[in-house]
């Protein structure tokens, strides 16, 4: 397996110089009309087309010093992810990949393009090992120009949201795109969609049919979210999902949440290769014991790195089997703190060394997914993504050689990549045939009742995210059960926006702090339906609608306005803006949500997940309010008072 | 097909009970480098929980008691060619149980050459039904020979497409740094092939650094059992290249090797220890994997560190973690019950979760595998070889000739001595005054007895012959003698034997080993093999010969990958211009 994705940069120009030596005249007068713009399909075709292979005769030829090198990076100091070395030495670059390292002159003709990397450590580019991309709500293209430049070349998702919205053909016109820009995906296949239990609605379900076309894809390197709940309930829509995958020899990537004993047994005995979801350092030793990969996360709502990172500095395991991930990120935290580089530094300041701390950022993951024949290292063969980074302990990125190309210096790129055209199906994907009304959202019960006691959702965030029960009493008026900011019991409803239906499920919600008006998002992993939480039916009512009026986003209103909106028309989940821009209206809505008296800093980072079943103890779909013990819809009202009871 | 076992999750949710338990040991937890107080459980042949098992015991669950033991994963032989040992398959598994070593990678290439790859395929059958693994890699060709010799079975990209459909099969075999360098499309193709399916090409990157290095690696060989120097090590470690650190009978790379870990402080993750070749002595006196645990401990190594060795480290090499290599639910149940880590004595061998060996007794009897007749007799020949066949010639008158003498060093390599024969009535002599021998190698394959003859020294044979059809690559009739009239005995002995190996003196057998399958192995127990070969080597020692394992390096004499000569039934071949030589420079 091995693909190509050699980006059209029109720094490439600088490197055309060294096809003179090639033999084959024919593709470097094609590559020269090409930049004439005249043949730009054909290079296209032929250099992000098909899958090429893995052994290249031309590679070899420049390491053998027959043909010459591309690029040659000069004067680095490399850091050897496999031997913990550090050491001198250049590396000669041809078609993307690394062809040889040591004394390379001898692949230098003319044409060669150096890069001047004196003084520089050279590291390897820096893999994402668990990252949804769609949540940071920018396109894949927009993600690549503002992760390449901090030096994150490649990243593992599922792009399950655009599955849930768009389908596989969804999926695959994302890859495709990516195919474009300097940045790598490794794609895992969901383990099925919806990932909600009981299932709710989406628009495009990812079953053991979908697993069959999708694991064949040439970036297919395991599934995704392999689900501790689905071995434990036997789910034989993923365990057969799984069978397809054990027999492509693709790997299980787990999630299994404070999961241990005798459940993290059965994981681990069905196959569950990694897992991102340790919350101690206790936890995630004793997934090591049984062979997990751990992937430790800090994302935007959830840091695991204080407590799991022990197990190094404390507990004194050997990193080799840890990597870092993301999971999840906003746009603020891409463009103020940044991906993966700003983990390593996060890493290296609790404690780790600094060439630990660049092996878990690179080396691990890849060696967790069985791609460090591609990236993840400096070595012969591999493409040719090298970090050129000033100093090691600080860790700050100066430079960044993607695909064998200088693409980017001081965490910019030299020349963003160009959005392509999206396809019409990204487009218009919030289907309401009728607008919301109230009715829709207020939890009705009977006429007389005078209050009523609720089983609310907590937010607890000192353990991470999970949403726990806590017990209310809320006023009924008129048979509507009403919401009350006072003792933060807010009303949160999901309506169903794939098939215009506008199924709606209502419940409560402590957590948000909101004291007046609503927010609201139609980005909402696991199901991407319209999530609301409001103080106000009303100002809920307004959220809603007007997410469908433009077609998703996220929205703040406040007394019957909206305060502040981000518009996400692609897919419901994602602009085409660059993540700087996204930065600048995530912050202006989260003001707009500080007005309504929410104290959360990141209230839409919280907001967005509250469907997904498999975060214990309750979740919120179209379906209605979920228990993650019965794995069934229970009913929020628990019992009335007043009345003829 | 493999598939997520739905009844192994069922034991470890204690929804139905464990076969077997093992309680109150340590194991090694290969993952975290830590000795750790847990018990085992296991079912249907594959561990289901490790830590507290309580839960999966049944009323049928059969207790071990491990008190004051440690359980120690199953060793894996990374790069092995069973066939060298002599042994039959059962007999090479009964041995191997014995000492711990559950699981081997192979190419079975000495046996494919004469069996062809469908009999591969009757013996990786055979295997799985019995508890000891074989991870397949077909071989990247064969003959493996530049220029090729006579071979019954060659293979190649139809065979590898074949055999790369097996659900044993993990790579090809000795992906060779020659065949890189000559991008030869066929053995390329097949590298891609495993690339595309997330397999890789086993590496043969012997004494091969800097630009050549680069373009091994570049070509995609990450793995190689072929280092010599820890220099060399360092260069293929820093290249992200698997190193397999390798002691053979007779060839020992780990003493140096080693040193990456033990001087230089390397981390061994990407280091792991195997045979590539071994003979019965070695496995009766030393053991097998167990013995190259013992020895990376006796030579410094941190015992877990030496474990990990022979466990996860090969099996994540071949990306087969989630199956051999580890404690660890849904692996194998192989594991080794030893006394204490630093001696290694091993008590109990438990392999799909069978005890197949205890204090020191192979529990097994296992029949041989059903070989098929013709495989009984593969040593083809129309007629006897004679004098004639063997003696290189010099031109009419000729008293002298200045021959090229392939010379044996120490470390195994081939070099180069020019030396002045006596001749008589036109045959050039061996001179074993001056420790110069013949060696031939006749084809006994195609039936026509098609010999090749050149010189060599290093042995030290004064007098007689010894002879074998074992010798990889081509399994021709390699003959060494100090008397040709004696390798004529040898060689036609060979041929009434079914193959074998063979001492003659004074025209008569002093001893033997009979190898009737395939000309390569005999289905007896390696201790009977083992006394065997005492008894050939000592025969050998009395007729002069003075390095340690003759047996040993006649048999690879016809690898034309090995520096920097080697003679194939075609003739003596220069490995850099990957020719053949004349042996006869002159005569006057």
């Amino acid at each position: 397996m091995f693909w190509s994705s050699s980006p059209l940069l029109p720094d490439a120009v600088l490197c055309l110089g060294a096809l003179e030596g090639c033999e084959d005249r024919s593709l470097l007068d094609q590559q020269v009309s090409c930049f004439r713009g005249e043949n730009l399909l054909l290079l296209e075709e032929q250099e992000t087309g098909g899958t090429m292979a893995y052994v290249d005769k031309d590679l070899i030829k420049v390491a053998q010093g027959k043909q010459p090198a591309d690029v040659l990076v000069r004067g680095g100091k490399l850091v050897n992810v496999y031997t913990r070395e550090v050491y001198l030495a250049d590396v000669a670059i041809a078609k993307g990949r690394i062809a040889a390292i040591g004394d390379v002159g001898y692949c230098q003709r003319d044409s060669t393009e150096i890069i001047d990397a004196e003084g520089m450590y050279l590291v390897p580019g820096l893999i994402d090992s668990h990252i949804h991309p769609e949540v940071s709500k920018i396109t894949i293209t927009r993600m690549a120009n503002a992760a390449v430049p901090r030096g994150t070349t490649s990243i593992m998702c599922a792009l399950d949201q655009i599955g849930v919205v768009a389908g596989m053909e969804g999926m695959r016109s994302v890859l495709d795109e990516v195919k474009n820009t300097p940045l790598k995906i490794f794609h895992s296949c969901p383990s099925r969609l919806p990932y909600t239990t009981p299932a709710s609605t989406i628009a495009h379900r990812f079953g053991p049919e979908e697993h069959d076309v999708a694991q064949d894809w040439e970036e297919a390197v395991g599934i995704w979210e392999f689900m501790s709940t689905s071995v434990v309930d036997f789910d034989e829509m993923v365990l057969g999902a799984a069978d397809l995958a054990l027999n492509r020899r693709l790997r299980l990537h787990g999630h299994a949440p404070v999961t241990r004993g005798k459940i993290l047994s059965a994981c681990v005995a069905a196959g569950m290769n990694d897992d991102h979801e340790s919350y101690s350092a206790e936890e995630l030793a004793e997934k090591m014991s049984l062979g997990v990969y751990s992937l430790i996360r800090r994302g935007t709502h959830s840091d695991n790195f204080p407590e799991c990172i022990k197990a190094i500095t404390e507990m004194g395991l050997p990193a080799d089997r840890i990597a870092l991930c993301t999971d999840d990120l906003d746009c603020m935290d891409i463009v103020e703190l940044g991906l993966i580089d700003y983990i390593v530094r996060y890493t290296i300041r609790l404690g780790v060394d600094p060439i630990t701390a660049i092996q878990m950022g690179s080396l691990h993951a890849a060696e967790a997914y069985g791609v460090d024949h591609m990236v993840g290292s400096i070595t012969p063969g591999l493409i040719a993504d090298i970090l050129l980074v000033s100093d090691l302990e600080e860790f700050v990125v100066d430079a960044v050689i993607a695909d064998g190309t200088l693409v980017a210096r001081d965490r910019k790129m030299l020349a963003p990549i160009a959005s392509p055209s999206y396809p019409e199906f990204f487009k218009g994907t919030v289907h309401l045939n009728q607008p919301i009304t109230e009715k829709d959202l207020y939890l009705q019960v009977e006429q007389d009742a005078e209050s009523a006691n609720i089983l609310c959702m907590h937010m607890d965030l000192t353990e991470g995210l999970l949403n726990r029960r806590r017990d209310v009493v809320l006023p009924v008026e008129g048979g509507r059960v009403l919401a009350d900011p006072a003792q933060d019991a807010l009303y949160i409803s999901v309506t169903e926006r794939h098939t215009g239906d506008g199924k709606t499920s209502s419940a409560f919600i402590s957590g948000f702090g909101l004291q007046r008006g609503a927010i609201a998002t139609s980005l909402s992993p696991d199901d991407d339906n319209i999530i609301c939480v409001g103080a106000s039916v009303d100002d809920m009512v307004v959220a809603i609608n007007h997410l469908a009026k433009i077609g998703g986003g996220q929205v703040a209103v406040e007394s019957g306005k909206v305060a502040a909106d981000i518009p996400l028309p692609l897919c419901g989940l994602m602009a085409d803006i660059s993540a700087e821009e996204m930065a600048g209206q995530e912050r202006a809505l989260n003001e707009a949500a500080y007005e309504l008296g929410t104290q959360l800093t990141r209230p839409f980072f919280f907001l967005i997940f509250l469907s997904i079943t498999a975060i214990p103890e309750f979740a919120m779909t179209d379906m209605g309010l979920v228990s993650h013990e019965t794995r069934a819809v229970i009913d929020p009202v628990l019992g009335l008072n007043g009345g003829q009871q | 097909m493999k598939s997520v076992d739905r009844d192994l999750i069922r034991v470890a949710l204690g929804q139905s009970p464990a076969k077997t338990a093992i309680v109150g040991g340590s194991i090694v937890d290969v993952f975290s480098g830590r000795l750790m107080k847990a018990d085992v459980t296991i079912a249907k042949g594959r561990i289901a929980v490790v830590g507290d098992i309580d839960h999966t015991i049944g009323p049928e669950t059969e207790i071990v008691d491990a008190s004051g033991h440690t359980l120690v994963p199953g060793l894996i032989d990374c790069h092995v060619h069973p066939e060298v040992s002599k042994l039959s398959t059962n007999r090479f598994i009964d041995i191997a149980l014995l000492h711990g070593t559950t699981s081997i990678m192979t190419g079975l290439d000495d046996f494919a050459v004469v069996g062809g790859l469908e009999n591969v395929r009757l013996v990786l059958d055979y295997v799985q039904t019995t508890p000891f693994k074989i991870y397949y890699s077909p071989p990247s060709r064969l003959p493996y020979t530049t220029p090729a010799s006579t071979i019954p079975r060659s293979l190649g990209a139809e065979e590898q497409k074949q055999a790369l459909a097996w659900e044993e099969t993990v790579g090809i075999w000795e992906y060779m740094i020659e065949s890189i360098e000559e991008l030869e499309q066929p053995v390329l193709d097949a590298a891609n092939q495993l690339y595309e399916t997330r397999r890789r090409p086993r590496g043969h990157l012997p004494l091969v650094q800097g630009l050549r290095l680069n373009v091994g690696v570049a070509a995609g060989a990450r793995d190689d059992h072929e280092s010599w120097s820890a220099e060399e090590v360092v260069e293929k470690l820093r290249f992200g290249v698997n190193v397999f650190l390798r002691k053979a009978s007779g060839v020992d790379n780990i003493k140096d090797c080693i040193k990456v870990i033990t001087e230089k402080g390397l981390p061994s993750g990407h280091i792991s220890l195997c045979t590539d070749d071994v003979d019965c002595t070695d496995l009766t006196e030393l053991g097998y994997a167990d013995h190259l645990v013992r020895y990376a401990i006796e030579l410094g190594v941190d015992p877990i560190h030496a474990i990990q060795m022979c466990t996860i480290n090969p099996a994540k090499a071949y990306g087969l973690e989630h199956t051999v290599g580890s404690i660890a639910p849904g692996r194998a149940a192989d594991m080794i019950l030893v006394g204490d880590l630093p001696s290694f004595d091993i008590k109990q061998v438990f392999a799909n979760g069978i005890l197949v060996a205890r204090e020191g007794k192979s529990m097994l009897n296992m029949e041989p595998p059903n070989y098929p007749p013709e495989l009984l007799h593969t040593m083809h020949a129309t007629r006897k070889i004679t004098e004639e066949d063997l003696f290189l010639t010099a031109g009419e008158g000729a008293r002298k000739a200045e021959v090229i003498v392939m010379h044996i060093e120490p470390s195994q390599l081939r070099t180069r001595r020019g030396m002045t024969l006596p001749v008589e009535d036109g045959r050039i002599l061996p001179d074993p005054a001056q420790s110069v021998n013949y060696v031939t190698v006749t084809d006994r394959h195609s039936g026509e007895l098609k010999s090749a003859s050149a010189f060599i020294s290093g042995f030290g044979l004064k007098k007689g012959a010894f002879a074998t059809s074992l010798s990889p690559d081509d399994h021709n009739i390699i003959c060494i003698g100090a008397c040709v009239p004696d390798m004529v005995v040898a060689i036609n002995r060979l041929l009434d034997l079914e193959g074998g190996q063979v001492v003659v003196a004074d025209s008569s057998i002093v001893e033997e080993i009979r190898l009737p399958i395939c000309g390569l192995m005999a289905d007896i127990s390696a201790e009977e093999m083992a006394t065997k070969e005492h008894k050939m080597r000592n025969a050998l020692f009395d007729m002069g010969v003075d390095i340690p394992r003759p047996f040993f390096t006649i048999l690879f004499l016809s690898i034309t990958a090995i520096p920097n000569w080697s003679i194939t039934d075609q003739g003596l071949v220069n490995y850099d211009s990957r020719e053949y030589v004349d042996p006869v420079l002159s005569w006057s």
